[in-house]
């Protein structure tokens, strides 16, 4: 089983401990406020109330054996710092910090943080990204000027195959899976949508109308899908 | 191919939808079936003409709202899952399916 750590038990923090938690794995959870410890108490393995700026008392714990750290203390810019570059010198291998501003960003990635996430600035690229198109649903760049993009299908591609839509001739981009909502009822008769996704579909995939693609190619060609 | 079938699925929507024309639980039934079959815009169409003989259905409004949904158009869903909501305020799959629209 995988053994994670979270200092921080604020919104961010314990959404990360409590999905991690929900995928089985094994979640240290540290805050040096007791009622926000309590709280976390049946939702994470163990959960504990300590100084994380206080280099005993982390290793008392055991945090040097578990596999990453994701450090989030909230607008605690020295504590976050301080924190990470004690995890670093122990040798933990992997350490997810969240930076608060620029220069927290620059000090995190100095001190060697493996790696640096700053939700509020992802979320904000994110969110104008979906007025600007609201058919894109979501992205993730692989490597420069190359994204994957889920997005609604063109009108032109729907009720056809993936053959027959010749998406790769048409737009320079490869399907790599389908999101469909498969209908179902639930126990009291009421309708109810559940996700199904088909990973690399096959040529004669229907793409149907509803369905999400996720499409991989240059940003120049993913730009041609853009309703 | 895809055509005439497509027009074979038609006709045989529109036999069923003549057929319970006047009866509104059988509107729902038939509403539901077509999304089982993925049909989403003939689901939409039996829903709507069974709102139409019963305004108050807040199971009409709220199947409305996932068939909308299946299709993507997630403006009509929320309203449809508010007109449930404001029908019957404890309507809890619409205001679930709500929460779900806003988290979207």
């Amino acid at each position: 089983m995988k053994q994670f750590a979270v200092i921080g038990a604020g919104l961010f923090g314990t959404s990360v401990a409590r999905t991690l938690s929900e995928e089985g794995c094994d979640v240290l959870l540290i805050d040096s406020n007791e009622e926000r410890v309590r709280d976390m108490d049946e939702v994470v393995s163990q959960s504990v109330q300590l100084d994380a700026t206080d280099e005993k008392a982390l290793k008392s714990v055991g945090i040097a054996d578990v596999d990453a750290v994701v450090v989030s203390v909230g607008k605690d810019m020295e504590a976050s710092i301080l924190v990470t570059m004690l995890l670093k010198e122990m040798g933990i291998k992997w350490v997810v910090v969240k930076a608060i501003s620029e220069a927290h960003y620059k000090i995190l990635a100095r001190l060697g943080a493996d790696r640096i996430v700053f939700p509020e600035r992802e979320m904000g690229v994110k969110v104008a990204n979906s007025l600007l198109h609201p058919t894109i649903f979501d992205y993730l760049e692989v490597a420069p000027g190359y994204n994957i993009i889920e997005t609604e299908p063109p009108p032109e591609i729907i009720d056809k195959s993936i053959e027959e839509a010749r998406v790769r001739s048409r737009y320079g981009v490869d399907i790599i899976a389908i999101k469909r909502k498969r209908p179902v009822l639930d126990s009291s008769g009421n309708s109810k949508l559940e996700d199904e996704v088909t990973i690399v579909p096959q040529a004669d995939e229907i793409i149907r109308e509803g369905d999400a693609i996720v499409v991989i190619g240059s940003e120049a060609n993913l730009e041609k899908l853009k309703l | 191919m895809i055509s005439s079938k497509l027009k074979e699925r038609r006709d045989q929507f529109l036999k069923k939808l003549s057929e319970c024309a006047q009866d509104a639980e059988a509107l729902l039934v038939l509403g539901k079936s077509c999304f089982l079959s993925s049909w989403y815009r003939e689901a939409i169409e039996a829903y709507k003409k069974c709102i139409a003989l019963e305004n108050r259905n807040d199971a009409a409004y709220y199947n409305l709202g996932v068939a909308y949904q299946a299709l993507g158009k997630h403006r009509e869903a929320r309203n449809a899952f508010l007109k449930a909501l404001e029908i019957n305020p404890n309507h809890g799959a619409s205001q679930e399916a709500l929460n779900n629209l806003a988290a979207y």
